[in-house]
């Protein structure tokens, strides 16, 4: 079958349903002649017009057609709908009412231009909104300061286009909250650095320890810091090198050394040091760890805390002498840990093929290495969280799909409609799904397939 | 056996809305419909019984509604419900939780069910009357807020828990037939499936008037109703306070009120 003949059926079968989710899937696909008969389908109601000018999937194409619309309802959801694309935004933003213009101001996408029009000095609300608008350029954001509340500037702090001088007067007027903000700040200015440094308020040193522009030297300063929410975020800090961690294992706070077990660039000598911590989300946190070592991760997989043996179970290097075991540990949570490992052996996977529990049938379900009979018999389960696991296996057997499209659940149509495992029989079939969700998804992922198979055809 | 199960179609607000040009309720096109929660347990309630019974027994459900309260109706018969009654004309339209009873009320008369459930309440009126306004009138036993229910069809009476302030629950025995009204979750209720929503295109759903059912029009509508809504409007915001400042101002400010509610 040719793949025009593909885009054409499908949407010649969209037209003949009658349904808005599916003509709005293909709208974006469909031909010049074809898109009014979906457009007619789409808008044959003010409540489908409604809700579509406020979803984040509606198509652009369908997007511009809403905003051409003169309606204060459409236009205020427009206006906050994420998905609306700049040139639609500053359409607009012509002949706009308060409260749309005040959505434009604090939109994402809305272009740096049209913000640069916006009439804010007698509207708070949208003053507010400009001003906490990460877009706002600088130029803007000087003027929203002059005569700016003290909420006003705690928007304009984060902002990363302020400057060091925006930044300097912020931090002369501010509190220590809007001080935290700017020790945080990319662009903080270096004397501010310095100031934050000694500042009286952990707040303020904290944020200051988690800016990832600071210099080392400072992390190394304030890893000495007399509170331990400082010295934890200095630790975080991906600006730190390991070989500067080695005095931190020994910190008398838990926080501080849970914050560097997080880090994934550990020695291997910081990571057996802190193996032995008391607080079991060190350990948890060190048995993930790539530097590991084969005794660290047998050590750890005998720890009383079942949430630190499923840690070694999911460590990518752990060793099959160590997964063994624990593949038959008495918690159902460290096994199916083991299970989710694509590089299980099959050995291993064979013993966890028969196991009930439900977690551990979802983890058998999404390994590649599992049985089609095994995989089968999950995508007949009784719990509809277990069948769904199957949905994305890379070797889901067509059978178990061909299953799952009659599943009950709805979310599981959803998931198989949008999924590249799902067939394209699978596809026809959900076009006539009773969910919304999975008739639009079904259609846009046939579409898509229906265009990709005429770029081959094309090309060959 | 045989269960009656009203249900009723509510409406789910959108973010913004606007109030109908007569002020009594939300506009519809600012609305999408939907089976009100309470129903979908009382419905799965109902299914459970039947299939504990062997699978024996009638299921039917019951909405007084305009046409797009079908679309709840086949929902039910796609679950497995074996038949629907929409009860609707002009003259229904404006009938309070009084009137609604009083039709739903010649429906049980004319059903002769073993056992009538509905939900506690509608989640967008609220009112949690129907259920025991319908007990009231048919002269029927009757339970409110049922969390549990042991019930054998044929049986002359049931044991159920209600479900109380503070996490408390009273066990009761209620005679039977009765007319119960099921909390949330009571059960897990099921979806459909495929075939079931195949299958319930061919299962019977009649329309019925409320003279069909022997009432006059002075007992439905405005003019049978006890009450009647003056206006639906949007209130002055309430103290709720919105917390502002920069993420850890926010986090300080939260746990300011965390520590005072938790009395620390």
């Amino acid at each position: 079958m040719s793949e025009s003949r593909g885009l054409t059926s499908l949407t010649e079968f969209a037209i003949q349903q009658g349904d808005p989710y599916l003509a709005l899937a293909l709208h974006p696909f469909a031909d010049e002649g074809f898109r009014s008969e979906l457009e007619s389908i789409i808008f044959a109601r003010k409540r489908l017009k409604l809700t579509f000018a406020a979803a984040p999937y509606t198509p652009k194409t369908v997007l511009e057609l809403l905003v051409a619309e003169d309606d204060e309802q459409l236009r205020l959801r427009l206006s906050r709908n994420p998905a609306v694309a700049p040139p639609l935004l500053a359409r607009l933003f012509e002949e706009a009412s308060a409260t749309v213009i005040k959505n434009l101001a604090g939109h994402r996408n809305t272009p740096v231009e049209i913000l640069g029009r916006i009439d804010w000095q007698e509207n708070e609300a949208i003053r507010a909104a400009l001003c906490s608008n990460s877009n706002a350029p600088l130029t803007l954001l000087r003027q929203l300061m002059v005569g700016g509340t003290s909420a006003e500037k705690k928007g304009i702090v984060t902002n990363p286009n302020a400057d060091h001088a925006l930044l300097s007067e912020l931090w002369n007027g501010g509190d220590k909250f809007i001080q935290g903000e700017v020790a945080a700040h990319r662009a903080c200015p270096a004397e501010l650095r310095e100031a934050a440094l000694q500042h009286p308020e952990v707040l303020v040193r904290r944020k200051l320890a988690a800016n990832e522009s600071l210099a080392t030297a400072c992390l190394l300063l304030l890893m000495k810091d007399e509170d331990a929410l400082v010295r934890a975020a200095a630790i975080g800090n991906v600006v730190l090198e390991d070989d500067q961690l080695s005095d931190v294992d020994d910190d008398p706070s838990i926080r501080v050394r849970r914050s560097e077990a997080k880090r994934d660039d550990l020695s291997a000598q910081v990571v057996a040091a802190l193996a032995d911590d008391e607080d079991h989300w060190v350990r948890r946190w060190v048995a993930r760890q790539p530097a590991a070592s084969d005794a660290v991760m047998q050590h750890l997989s005998q720890d009383e805390v079942m949430e630190v043996r499923r840690a070694v179970g999911r460590n990518p290097s752990c060793p099959d002498s160590i997964l063994e075991p624990l593949a038959k540990d008495e918690d159902s949570w460290v096994r199916a840990g083991v299970a989710l490992r694509e590089d299980l052996p099959r050995n291993i996977l064979v013993g966890l093929e028969t196991d009930e529990d439900i977690d551990v049938k979802s983890a058998v379900g999404r390994n590649p290495g599992t049985d089609e009979a095994v995989l089968l018999a999950i995508a007949a389960h009784d719990n509809r969280d277990v069948r769904r696991s199957v949905i994305v296996n890379p070797h889901v057997p067509d059978a178990a799909l061909i299953m799952l499209q009659n599943d009950p659940y709805p979310l599981n149509r959803a998931i198989l409609s949008g999924h590249p495992n799902c067939l394209t029989e699978n596809l026809w079939f959900l076009l006539k799904d009773p969910e919304p969700q999975v008739r639009y998804t079904a259609g846009k992922a046939l579409a898509v397939r229906c265009l990709g198979t005429a770029l081959c055809l094309e090309e060959s | 056996m045989k269960i009656l199960v009203a249900i009723k179609q509510v409406a789910n607000l959108d973010d913004e809305f606007e109030i109908r040009e007569d002020g009594k309720d939300v506009d519809p096109d600012f609305c999408d419909f939907e089976i009100n929660e309470w129903d979908d347990y009382s419905l799965e309630t109902a299914l459970q019984i039947r299939e504990n019974n062997g699978d024996e027994g009638e299921i039917v459900v019951v909405t007084v509604g305009p046409e797009d309260a079908e679309d709840e109706l086949r929902k039910c018969l796609g679950k497995g419900a074996d038949r629907a009654i929409r009860v609707w004309d002009d003259a229904i339209e404006g009938s309070d939780q009084v009137a609604i009873a009083r039709i739903l009320t010649k429906v049980v008369e004319k059903e002769s069910p073993d056992m009538v459930f509905m939900g506690v309440q509608a989640a967008d009126n609220a009112y949690a009357q129907t259920g025991i306004a319908v007990a009231q009138q048919l002269g029927w036993p009757h339970a409110a807020v049922i969390s549990s229910l042991d019930y054998t069809p044929g049986a002359s009476s049931a044991t159920a828990r209600r479900e109380l302030e503070g996490g408390i629950e009273e066990e009761i025995t209620v005679n039977c037939p009765a007319v119960l009204t099921i909390q949330l979750g009571i059960n897990e209720p099921r979806y459909a499936s495929l075939r079931g929503i195949k299958q319930a295109a061919g299962k019977p759903l009649d329309e019925i008037s409320h003279s069909d059912l022997g009432l006059s029009d002075d007992e439905v509508g405005e003019a049978g109703s006890v009450s009647r809504v003056r206006k639906v409007f949007v209130p002055e915001k309430g103290q709720a306070e919105l917390i502002e400042g920069t993420p850890a101002e926010q986090a300080a400010r939260l746990a300011e009120i965390l520590k005072e509610l938790s009395g620390a």
